[in-house]
């Protein structure tokens, strides 16, 4: 057993609200810099939908993340040979159009206009030539469904739907969508590690934050590819990779990352897991339906005297194995098992958990108004609005079973509060109905005072940087990290 | 102006190709990257980056395999059927670098394009230096035939002349302009190789081929043990002097700067006077100088004669003087050999019964005409001038000969 | 008494001396148990520097700076009894800082000393290293003999090995066309103003940096060098274990210091400063210029080198010497400082020493430099009188065989001993190497007239080893 720690998240996506707070503290902190305006280190999808990079799920067109050939993890981007022939042209990089151009106004013609008859007006800016342009796309183009016979119907995961409830998706009464905020993954098995050619892109040992070496990118493009969810990006001014850095310089100092701390709808959980980096390459390899389980299985159970002793073995400080038993990443995932990772079948072991949405499952009702609660509590997810298999398609490689005990748990949660603040329910059928949902109601409980009443230090529980032994953690950060993540020793301009 | 293009510009090319792609990787790494505009335009890219690279790829090694390999590839050109292929072959993969570069600077041509918009200026340099260049090396294919065969015989032997530092122009002074225009600016190529984009050829990732495909890095030993006691204070300087107002810093900037300024002026007062006077050489004038009477040197022998320096300073004492070797050849030739040795300047001595000169330093030996009979020495001795003078054998003074690489 | 010491209180006060030195004095320094005698090469050093300094300073006093006279002035210092002192001092005061400079390099090199943060202080202390060499040099030359004379256009036909600038450089060290008026004050100049200039600049920061980094502890196998831990580490090693600077550990360095003062004031006495040779006449080409013995090797390196590398090794040898100095440091600056973890380091010491010595007692062999002053061989050597015999020996020495061929111990030793020449070459093989000559050996073609080759193909067949005779074969008993 090699125990080793990773920082992860988990979203909880009932209660987004789609406000895109965090991509704003995110653009403003790290990308509104030049060649960085059109990247999104964080964004926020309407789901059914095309995403940013438009279509970045459809690994037929992209070729990201890893496949199993012949027993054996594979990068799908290409061989390592190949990658290096065809390191002067990447055919699987998208292109500035797959996002969109970005841009500004020229709102010097509306500030600076002399007294005329007409109302001035500005002109869009092309922020990657100067010149004027013609607004074809932009971030979240697509958002709150806006087009979706287009946007939505296109949808890579809704592919494997029955006509008929594609259809039904689509019709106007019926309409129906909610909220995916994105961001690294931070991946335990990352390919855009494996696709950089120059070895630039490294995972942290200590805290398992990805990041890109600015001083050893060379602009090859491979990671752009390699990565399944589009998460780096290609700064066309400085000619280097860029990606989420997980806000290590306020980790380190023991903040939460911006986009956590500024989540108004409070959906996001940080903390640390500890897992056996000694079976990545076993989980990865399990097949599509097993992938969530296994996953699980790596993860490690922080209470285990055994899992102990061996992080102590391997260097981790008592303060970070204290954190990992308060991690709320930790219950979500692996003790009430209510969290999911984003496309497991990618294979890169996404350390990003979301709890799917109930609501858009739940938000029909039958011909007579309203669902039986009294013995019938989870008839509605047979006929959900949004078909399970779409969830399924999301957060578990299409395996619906994994995606309905979820469901069943959350919903139980839900008739059990309600029961207990209004009543309306029988003590026997809810007794029932836990056993259904293989809960208790201590467990329950538990969920209900983390989702809903959870103080800030309860959802981020960022474990202390170890300053007497990693000096590099906090010693001068910027100029000691040679060029981890953002790290820039000198100004970000680009070469000649 | 032959001189500087073949012997000098390589070699600055070359220093300044080494000297500052190595200062830049060590002190700029950040600069060091291909560059990519794929992001931004791809269309044409495909068609311009992949001919490019590919044919220039091949192209670069061909030219390298023969000249590093001249002997098994006179055998292999020897052949006319192999010549006529490979040649063919050579034009064909130009044609193809031609287009690839021409495909290049297209893409970047117009105005609204957002590749033009990523290029600087030192970027238009590097495509007009390679573009120049794909096309005089098809040119020369084409017009100046089996390029591949005088190759081998003019540019190869002056390039291994560069090489260990024996620059001998001779074999390409008199090839045609156009084709000693591809030769320069191949260097000139190698001369911007560190100051463009072109550093990325030195990144080639061949280590991707075998490295593990994870990599993790770790700020601390991942199997140390755990510190006793993580308390420690640690000896940070206890507080850190207060911010300064951003107008102070301005004026502290400007401050600085001036302050620099005005010392650097200060010591180029002093300095450039002082360092003119050390490098100014004293251009002594060149006399003739008498040796004696014609008949007082009988023929066929070899005798030491000393002369005065053209200007001497007064206070130079004996090392006003120069002794030389005088060789009376015939009734009116005379032969002035310089006592110098060609290895390191040691005298040279003249044994008389054995018609040698003989080295003192390191066995330098030099038969009765000048030439080198064995060791080190790497020229024959220098001689003087010498002329007769009604009657009187006269030597022309010379600086001591140095021999140079 | 208590005048001078309210006098030194008053000083104290005004100046603050106990405040600022008292603290350096008695800075901590770990403690080296086995190796603490190893430490005192540095502080040695700069002993012996300092006695250069003094004595450099009285000599400059006397010496006359002109090509013309230096030769006189230093006559007129040799003729005083204190005069040749100093200049013995100057003279064993140089070679003992070559030895101390180098001893201490090498004891850097193989404790890991200069690993971070020491990195700095190895950089300036190999500019001193060069320096002294430099020193060593225009020393040599400003003795101004014969030797000095040609010592400066050895030098300037080395510079001139140079591509492109050589002959510029060359006639620049000269400061002229020729070795003349010139040429001996631009290298006093460097020798008693630039290099000591440049010597004290980095004295001082290096002497500096010793404090500011501290001595560094000695080596431990198996105790690398992490940048990250490393000083805080080091200061807890001085909390725990340091020792004052001053006594404890200074009095080695005294004690040291003066033992190489007293030596080299015993040689100076005793052996007395290099005679000076002839006067720098640059007609008298009977000169045989030769290095003190610090540059023997360089000397006798650049006669047994393959002629073809000669360029390579004049040009690329010092910036290979001084780029390997740089890198040192700056690729090497973490991990186990131990040469028992190091055992690359202890090679390259080892094969430097095994190659500089071999290269110095060739120096001082020189077997490639003929020897002209080699009588003509004596009758007992030759064996007979007359005959042609006889007159092939007179050929042999006339011809200038003898200058590098031994014949019976007479001769040089450049080419093969012909002692037993008769043994082991026909008449027919040896006219053959005498008339083609070889790398090593001038081509006697057309040199020769019938009878002198007859008579000399006779004296070398003369040539025989002692025949020993051989013992009787005993007959065995058969069985």
């Amino acid at each position: 057993m090699n125990v080793r720690v990773q920082v992860s998240m988990v979203f909880h996506l009932d209660k987004c609200i789609g406000c895109h707070t965090c991509s704003l503290a995110c653009k403003n902190l790290w990308t509104s810099r030049p060649g960085a305006e059109y990247m999104w280190w964080n964004n926020v999808e309407t789901k059914p939908g095309t995403g940013y990079p438009t279509l970045y799920e459809d690994q037929d067109e992209y070729h990201g993340g890893w496949e199993v050939k012949d027993g054996k993890l594979q990068l799908k981007l290409n061989t390592r040979a190949g990658e290096l022939l065809n390191i002067s042209y990447n055919p699987r990089l998208p292109a500035l159009d797959d996002y969109y151009e970005p841009w500004t106004y020229s709102y010097d013609d509306v500030t600076n206009a002399p007294p005329q008859d007409d109302q001035p007006v500005f002109k869009p800016i092309s922020s990657v030539t100067g010149k004027e342009m013609d607004i074809e796309a932009g971030p979240n183009w697509d958002d709150d469904l806006g087009g979706s016979g287009i946007y939505a119907a296109n949808d890579p995961n809704l592919a494997s739907l029955p006509d008929q409830q594609r259809e039904q998706l689509l019709s106007v009464e019926r309409i129906v969508y909610f909220y995916l905020p994105r961001m690294c993954n931070h991946c335990v098995n990352p390919s855009c590690v494996a696709a950089c050619p120059s070895g630039a892109i490294y995972k942290r040992g200590e805290d398992g934050i990805v990041l890109v070496s600015q001083e050893k990118c060379r602009g090859w493009r491979m990671c752009v590819s390699g990565c399944p969810y589009k998460k780096v990006y290609f700064n066309w001014e400085t000619g280097k990779a860029e990606k989420c850095i997980l806000c290590y310089p306020r980790l380190e100092t023991g903040q939460a990352p911006a986009c956590m701390h500024s989540c108004p709808g409070r959906i996001r959980y940080l903390g640390v897991l500890l897992y056996d980096a000694d079976r990545i390459e076993e989980t990865a390899l399990h097949a599509d339906n097993e992938l969530v389980d296994a996953q699980r299985e790596m993860i490690l159970d922080p209470f285990d005297p055994e899992v102990i002793r061996q992080a102590k073995a391997n260097g981790v400080e008592d303060h970070v194995i204290e954190s990992a038993q308060k991690s709320p990443v930790f219950k979500f995932v692996k003790k009430w098992k209510i969290a999911l990772p984003f496309h497991p079948e990618f294979r890169t072991l996404p350390m990003l958990f979301y709890v799917p949405p109930l609501l858009p499952v739940t938000g029909t009702s039958n011909e007579e108004g309203l669902y039986d609660t009294s013995s019938d509590f989870f008839s509605s997810l047979e006929n959900a609005r949004l078909p399970i298999r779409y969830m399924a398609n999301l957060f578990a490689a299409g395996d619906e079973d994994q995606v309905i005990r979820i469901y069943k748990k959350m919903m139980a949660g839900r008739y059990f509060k309600r029961a207990q603040s209004v009543g309306g329910a029988e003590d026997a059928s809810i007794a029932e109905m836990l056993t259904e949902a293989a809960t208790t109601s201590e467990e329950l409980e538990e969920i209900y005072e983390l989702t809903t009443l959870a103080s800030f230090d309860e959802r981020f529980v960022i474990p202390p940087s170890s300053r007497e032994a990693a000096i590099e953690l906090v010693q001068i950060t910027l100029d000691r990290q040679e060029g981890g993540g953002m790290g820039f020793v000198h100004e970000p301009r680009r070469g000649l | 102006m032959q001189t500087f293009f073949f012997v000098a510009f390589p070699y600055i090319a070359l220093i300044l190709a080494v000297g500052v792609g190595l200062y830049r990787y060590f002190a700029r790494r950040f600069t060091y990257s291909s560059l990519s505009s794929e992001l931004v335009e791809k269309k044409y890219l495909f068609w311009g980056s992949v001919s490019w690279h590919y044919g220039i790829t091949l192209i670069l090694l061909a030219h390298l395999l023969v000249a590093l390999l001249p002997a098994p590839s006179r055998l292999v050109l020897g052949n006319h059927t192999r010549l006529v292929v490979l040649e063919l072959t050579g034009i064909g993969l130009g044609l193809y670098c031609l287009f690839g570069i021409v495909a290049l600077i297209a893409r970047r041509l117009p105005n609204k394009s957002a590749a033009r918009s990523v290029t600087s200026p030192m970027d238009w340099i590097l495509l007009l230096a390679l573009g120049y260049q794909a096309f005089s090396g098809v040119g020369i294919a084409m017009f100046e035939r089996w390029g591949a065969a005088w190759y081998l015989n003019t540019a190869v032997p002056w390039l291994w002349s560069l090489a260990i530092l024996h620059p001998n122009a001779a074999t390409v002074t008199g090839l045609p302009f156009f084709i000693q225009t591809h030769f320069i600016n191949g260097f000139l190529v190698i001369l911007l190789f560190p100051f463009t984009r072109l550093v990325h050829v030195v990144s080639l990732p061949l280590e991707y081929l075998w490295r593990p495909y994870q990599v993790v890095i770790w700020n601390r030993d991942p199997r140390r043990k755990q510190l006793p006691c993580p308390c420690q204070a640690s000896a940070v300087p206890a507080s850190a002097p207060p911010p300064l107002e951003p107008t102070d810093e301005k004026r502290r900037r400007s401050l600085t700067r001036i302050g620099i300024l005005v010392g650097g002026i200060s010591a180029a007062i002093v300095g450039i006077p002082s360092l003119a006077f050390l490098l100014g050489l004293r251009k002594a004038p060149r006399e003739w100088r008498p040796l004696g009477a014609v008949d007082s040197f009988p023929v066929g022998q070899t005798v030491e004669v000393s002369f005065a320096d053209a200007s001497p300073l007064p206070w130079a004492g004996v090392t006003a003087k120069t002794a030389a070797w005088l060789r009376r050849d015939g009734p009116a030739q005379f032969t002035a050999f310089s006592i110098n040795c060609t290895h390191l300047g040691c005298p040279v001595r003249w044994l008389p019964t054995a018609n040698l000169f003989m080295c003192p330093c390191h066995g330098g030996v030099f038969y009765k005409d000048g030439t080198v009979a064995s060791g080190p020495p790497p020229k024959p001795l220098v001689t003087y001038p010498v002329r007769l003078n009604k009657g009187i054998v006269e030597i022309l003074t010379s600086p001591v000969p140095i021999t140079t690489v | 008494m208590r005048i001078l010491k309210q006098l030194w209180h008053w000083l104290d006060d005004i100046t603050g001396i106990s405040k600022s030195l008292g603290p350096i004095l008695t800075h901590p320094v770990p403690r080296a148990r086995k190796t603490r005698w190893l430490y005192v090469f540095g502080s040695a050093t700069l002993a012996a520097f300092l006695v250069q300094v003094v004595t450099g300073i009285a000599l400059s006093s006397a010496y006359v700076t002109s090509s013309g006279q230096a030769y006189h002035s230093l006559q007129f210092i040799n003729s005083t009894t204190i005069g040749r002192i100093v200049r013995g001092i100057h003279y064993f005061g140089a070679s003992a800082m070559i030895i101390l400079i180098g001893l201490h390099t090498i004891r850097v090199y193989l404790m890991g000393s200069y690993k971070y943060p020491r990195q700095m202080n190895w950089l300036t202390g190999a500019g001193l290293l060069m320096f002294t060499l430099l020193m060593a040099f225009t020393g040599q030359l400003l003795r101004w003999d014969q030797i000095g004379f040609w010592t400066a256009v050895v030098a300037a036909e080395q510079a001139g090995r140079v591509p492109l600038i050589g002959n510029w450089l060359g006639h620049f060290i000269l400061a002229g066309n020729t070795a003349g008026g010139a040429t001996l004050s631009r290298f006093f100049s460097a020798h008693v103003f630039f290099i000591p200039a440049l010597i004290f600049t980095f004295l001082s920061v290096h002497l500096y940096l010793v404090l500011f980094n501290g001595i560094s502890e000695p080596p431990k196998a198996g105790r690398p060098v992490d940048p990250r831990t490393y000083r805080r580490w080091y200061h807890s090693l001085l909390e725990s274990e340091g020792i004052p600077f001053w006594p404890y550990a200074a009095w080695r360095d005294l004690f040291f210091g003066t033992i190489v003062v007293l030596a080299i004031f015993t040689l100076a006495v005793v052996a007395g400063p290099p005679e000076l040779g002839k006067p720098p006449d640059p007609t008298i080409v009977s000169a045989s210029p030769r290095p003190d013995w610090y540059f023997m090797w360089y000397f006798a390196l650049l006669s047994l080198i393959p002629k073809w590398t000669e360029n390579w090794v004049i040009l690329l040898g010092p910036l290979f010497f001084g780029l390997f100095l740089i890198l040192v440091p700056i690729l090497g600056g973490r991990g186990e400082r131990s040469p028992l973890r190091r055992p690359w380091s202890i090679l390259i010491i080892a094969s430097v020493i095994v190659i500089i010595a071999h290269y110095w007692a060739e120096g001082i062999r020189a077997p490639w430099s003929p020897r002209l002053e080699s009588p003509p061989l004596p009758a007992s050597v030759v064996g007979v009188t007359s005959g042609p015999v006889a007159d092939g020996a007179r050929v042999f020495y006339e011809k200038g065989c003898e200058y590098c061929h031994t014949v019976s111990g007479y001769g040089g030793i450049r080419g093969p001993n012909l002692s037993d020449a008769g043994d082991r070459l026909t008449p027919a093989q040896m006219a053959t190497r005498i008339f083609s000559g070889a790398e090593n050996m001038p081509s006697y073609r057309g040199e020769l007239t019938e009878e002198q080759l007859s008579s000399l193909l006779a004296f070398l067949s003369s040539r025989h080893l002692l025949q020993v005779p051989k013992p009787p074969v005993l007959k065995t008993p058969g069985k």
